[in-house]
């Protein structure tokens, strides 16, 4: 017997996700078992299983992303532009360099 | 076309399926494999839930629901075959069951694509997506125990002996096979879907190396059936004689069976003593509380 | 470090709710801890799919034959989740199996009863189902993650089952006369053990699972929640509760229940329950009886040509 884990993929937009293990001693028990393991409530629409031993989780995972500051390149590090926005808009229109022409929408 | 005849082809599969469905169901919470226990209990759900679709299109010509179909009857008004009543015993013996009722029911339902009667055929296409991995798991537990260890294989191939010629009286012949083969609901007679499965269970035997199974049957002569228990030596003139089933030889490198069957069966509603206590089971709470709601 | 430190960062990292996974170092205490409680539980699942299962063949519809079975085949499937969870911790699902068969481990003591009709079908998949839901929402804020997961997808299961119990319930309560009395009269014999099923109130202080965060919350805020969120219910359908003592009490806004006598808990705990040697006899008999097919899949080494 061997520990096999089970991915599915929730919708066709969805990427595959670990949802578990079945113990067989096959690949063939492990498919065939997987199915109405985990996916008798309708729970995906495509299932791959694979061998845990060939499976490795990385070393340190609570390092993942670095440890130094790396808001230049996360949403996090832009949450202030909306503000900016407006406040350039409103000092340029009050230094008259804004350019006035019909447009749609408003 | 006498909807009775068509209602007769109903009752009979659907029987075949609520049956084994149940004996399939007594095993969920106790098969000791636990992922085995989950992907058996989805089978035995398939099959009752197969059964209730037939008799949903049986209710259309018979009136009354679909409950009263299943658990309402009387015992000898349900026609299924006597495999399909057999206890469970151990799991080689419900493996050899399961692989031989699936691949029986499988050569039934492809004939059934093209019956004339269209509900049945829509149905049957639809029977047919879900029978496809019962199939495929019975395959797997079939070449896991015929290719096992010494114990496995010997339990398992004793099985497959003994349910054999039980499992080919999923052809007995309907008492109206002639009309419905005449006007094309069934699209093939019952000993012709017989030879077929013959063939397939056969081959897989001899993949395997379990001639053997095949060859018990073809030693002793044509298998007396059922009923059984009663002991009643004379019997008397109008009830019919215990259903046979033919015996079976090796020919042009196929497994063929010899003869037909005779006298009556499950699809006459005489069944074994294994019956009787499996439909009171099933229906007493039914019948003891008449047009409750549960 | 030394294991005292390693222990105490373990500790402190529990209390600021962080999560451990199975690959984490775990002080030797944690370990048999958790082990411990998701083996009790994997072994509560498989043992009550038993009383259950006894009416899949008697069920009086096909939707409910089909519902039972299907409802029965997830307790099993919660079993497989939280037996392969416990194995992660360190201990084989064989051995888990074989401790439970030959009464080592225990299992919840509701699983002990037997089950006597349709109105007990009822009643376990509305209110069990429903106690079990209690505890295991608490269980969501388990300090071990593996379990949090499993309790995810068991908690969403067990929903399901409610709604079929509360469907089945309800069906029972109005019906006919003799339905109606199918459920008072489980509900009369299974009160007790519900009662029990929470434990006996506890000392928190001294709780060994609360330090750890394998558990949440005490058994008495438990009790309490499932009072609120049933007894009402149960009073709407015209279903008394055989406790004279049962009465919320809007001033300090707590239910006060009276004492059900725990000398028959405790002798469940000890494996003597109404049907606990009946049950484990079966699961040993199917256990004994089917080495053959645990062969199949031991692995034997087969000679190659």
């Amino acid at each position: 017997m061997e520990v096999w884990e089970v991915f599915s993929r929730r919708t066709n937009d969805d990427p595959l996700v670990h949802v578990g293990a079945v113990s067989a001693p096959d690949l063939e028990m492990a498919l065939v078992l997987a199915r109405e393991t985990f996916f008798r409530h309708g729970e995906g629409v495509d299932c791959w299983v694979g061998r845990r031993g060939d499976l490795h989780r990385v070393a340190n995972p609570e390092t993942l992303g670095g440890v130094t500051d790396k808001t230049y390149r996360r949403a996090e590090g832009y949450t202030g532009v909306g503000a900016k926005l407006k406040r350039v808009h409103s000092e340029l229109a009050s230094r008259g360099i804004a350019i006035d022409n019909p447009r749609p929408g408003r | 076309m006498s909807s009775d005849a068509r209602l007769g082809l109903l009752l009979a599969i659907a029987d075949d399926e609520l049956v084994i469905g149940h004996r399939l169901s007594e095993w969920t919470g106790w098969v000791p494999y636990v992922e085995e226990d989950l992907a058996m209990s989805s089978i035995a759900q398939d099959e009752i839930g197969h059964a209730r679709a037939l008799y949903e299109i049986a209710a259309t010509i018979n009136g009354g629901t679909p409950d009263d179909l299943a658990l309402g009857r009387a015992m000898a008004d349900y026609t299924h075959a006597v495999i399909c009543e057999r206890p469970n015993r151990d799991y080689a013996y419900t493996a050899a069951r399961h692989y031989l009722y699936d691949t029986a029911d499988a050569v039934r339902l492809e004939a059934l694509t093209s019956s004339t009667f269209k509900e049945l055929a829509e149905l049957v296409r639809v029977l047919r997506i879900e029978e496809r991995y019962h199939l495929d798991h019975a395959r797997t537990w079939f070449r896991r125990l015929a290719s096992g260890p010494v114990e496995a294989r010997q339990r398992f191939s004793d099985a497959l002996a003994d349910a054999l010629p039980e499992a080919m009286t999923i052809f007995e012949p309907l008492p109206d096979e002639d009309a419905l083969i005449a006007d094309g609901t069934l699209p093939k007679p019952g000993e012709e879907m017989l030879a077929a499965w013959l063939d397939v269970v056969g081959h897989d035997l001899e993949e395997v190396g379990l001639e053997r199974v095949m060859e018990a049957d073809a030693e002793a002569p044509v298998g007396e059936v059922l009923p059984t228990s009663s002991g009643a030596s004379e019997v008397a003139d109008e009830s019919p004689r215990p259903l046979r089933v033919p015996g079976l030889e090796r020919r042009d490198g196929r497994w063929v069976h010899t003869a037909g069957f005779s006298g009556a069966g499950g699809r006459s509603g005489h069944h074994s003593e294994d019956f009787a206590p499996l439909w009171e089971e099933m229906t007493a709470l039914h019948r003891a509380h008449p047009g409750a709601r549960w | 470090m030394t294991y005292e430190e390693r222990t105490a960062e373990f500790k402190a990292r529990i209390d600021a709710g962080e999560k451990i996974e199975a690959t984490d170092w775990m002080p030797d205490q944690y370990r048999q801890a958790a082990l411990k409680f998701i083996e009790m539980h994997a072994n509560s699942e498989i043992m009550g799919a038993l009383p259950e299962r006894e009416w899949i063949p008697r069920a009086p519809t096909l939707r409910r034959k089909l519902s039972l079975t299907a409802k029965v085949q997830d307790e099993v499937g919660h079993a497989q989740i939280l037996y392969r969870i416990a194995e992660d911790l360190g201990k084989s699902r064989d051995t888990m199996f074989s401790d439970l068969v030959n009464g080592r481990t225990k299992f919840h003591n509701v699983f002990h009863y037997p089950t006597y009709s349709w109105g007990d079908v009822a009643l376990i998949g509305w209110l069990i189902d429903g106690a079990a839901l209690v505890t295991q929402h608490a269980l969501l804020g388990c300090s071990y993650a593996p379990y949090v997961r499993a309790m995810r997808r068991i908690c969403a299961e067990e929903s399901l089952h409610l709604r079929h119990g509360e469907d089945m319930t309800l069906e029972l309560c109005s019906g006919t006369d003799a339905q109606r009395e199918m459920f008072q009269d489980a509900v009369n014999r299974w009160w007790r053990p519900i009662m029990h099923f929470f434990g006996p109130p506890s000392n928190p202080d001294k709780d060994v699972l609360l330090y750890w965060g394998i558990k949440t919350r005490s058994n008495e805020d438990l009790r309490q929640e499932f009072f609120s969120t049933y007894v009402p219910k149960l009073w709407d359908l015209g279903i008394s509760v055989p406790d004279a003592d049962l009465r919320y009490d809007t001033a300090t806004q707590e239910w006060m229940w009276g004492d059900p006598g725990w000398d028959e808990f405790w002798e469940v705990v000890r494996g003597n329950g109404p049907m606990t040697q009946t049950r484990l006899q079966w699961r040993r008999a199917m256990w004994d009886s089917h080495s053959w097919m645990r062969d199949v899949f031991s692995g034997i080494p087969r000679a190659v040509a």
